[in-house]
């Protein structure tokens, strides 16, 4: 009979407090991955276990709403959710759920908007009346208010303007700078140069790679298949080098560059 | 670690694969206001499975 495997026999590893993008083509598997994360889905075969939880084929897991309140998910598109009539309401359906009070629930709503760069006078609008980024901030907003200690992004900026997807990135990092660990799905390579420390590629169900960012750029041509788009600062580098001019090779910080081309230029 | 994974496999089962595609189907139907009579086949069937 028919079936389909979207995960492989997978091992792998998210360290606590990193910023791990988990790439690949699309049909890699690399949502089905995520949603084990939070027990969405339960495995078919092997097991995880997230922050102490174990999780394991052939094994009912128990005692969910903890796990759920730990591990955040922002499905593609979140703002889609988005039901209530007033954006607090919205913010607040989640501590509500979890057993918060009502003032206790609208203080850690509050706390999430303002977080997310909403501020008072977004607490009594429908969220209809918003813009797509500013639906995506609270559909956002409701995970952080379940204060998650792993934030689970699907794509997060995927639809946004340039200037949208950068604030909104400006937001994760901000995030993960105040212990967040942040699991990031993306295709975009120039999200994953500037903001992630870790890297998991997966490709028709297996882990590819699994490693920093700088050994996924400088060791691996992997950024270079998979249907992904080189970031700018690499084609410069490969640019550079074609023209034989002398630079750190292996920097990924495009004013280190600029430092180390002048360098080489005084050097030559 | 915050997260371990050993040998995780995640296989759809053709139930699941099923009902996956008839719910993408209804829930585009949905979006796009076209639900039909085909649909509610669909329907029937796989929310018994689903359920």
């Amino acid at each position: 009979m028919f079936a389909y495997h979207a995960l492989k026999e997978v091992t792998t590893s998210i360290k606590e407090g990193s910023f791990t993008a988990i790439i690949g083509a699309t049909g890699s598997g690399k949502s089905t991955l995520v949603q084990h994360f939070n027990a969405l889905v339960t495995p078919t075969g092997g097991s995880l276990v997230v922050d102490g939880k174990r999780i394991s084929a052939n094994e009912k897991v128990k005692e969910l709403k903890p796990l759920r309140k730990k591990v955040g998910l922002v499905f593609q598109f979140p703002e889609y959710q988005l039901f209530e009539e007033t954006i607090l309401k919205d913010v607040m359906f989640g501590p509500l759920n979890f057993g918060a009070t009502q003032i206790e629930a609208q203080d850690i709503a509050q706390e999430s908007l303002n977080r997310v760069g909403l501020d008072s006078s977004f607490y009594e609008r429908s969220p209809l009346e918003l813009s797509g980024g500013q639906k995506r901030r609270v559909a956002i907003a409701g995970i952080l208010a379940l204060r998650p200690k792993i934030l689970v992004l699907d794509e997060p900026t995927a639809g946004l303007d340039p200037e949208g997807s950068a604030s909104m990135m400006a937001l994760f990092q901000d995030l993960n700078k105040s212990k967040t660990t942040i699991v990031m799905i993306t295709h975009d390579l120039n999200h994953v140069l500037n903001y992630a420390t870790d890297v998991i590629m997966l490709d028709q169900g297996s882990v590819v790679f699994e490693g920093s960012k700088d050994d996924f750029f400088n060791e691996t041509n992997l950024h270079e298949g998979y249907g992904l788009v080189k970031p700018p600062l690499l084609e410069l580098r490969s640019y550079l080098k074609a023209k034989n001019i002398t630079f750190d090779d292996h920097t990924l910080d495009l004013d280190k560059l600029a430092r180390s081309i002048k360098e080489g230029q005084r050097h030559d | 670690m915050i997260i371990d994974v050993e040998k995780l496999s995640y296989e759809y089962s053709p139930n699941s694969v099923f009902a996956y595609h008839a719910l993408k189907e209804v829930t585009t139907s949905i979006k796009e206001g076209s639900l039909n009579y085909p649909m509610n086949i669909h329907l029937t069937r796989c929310l018994p499975i689903m359920l």
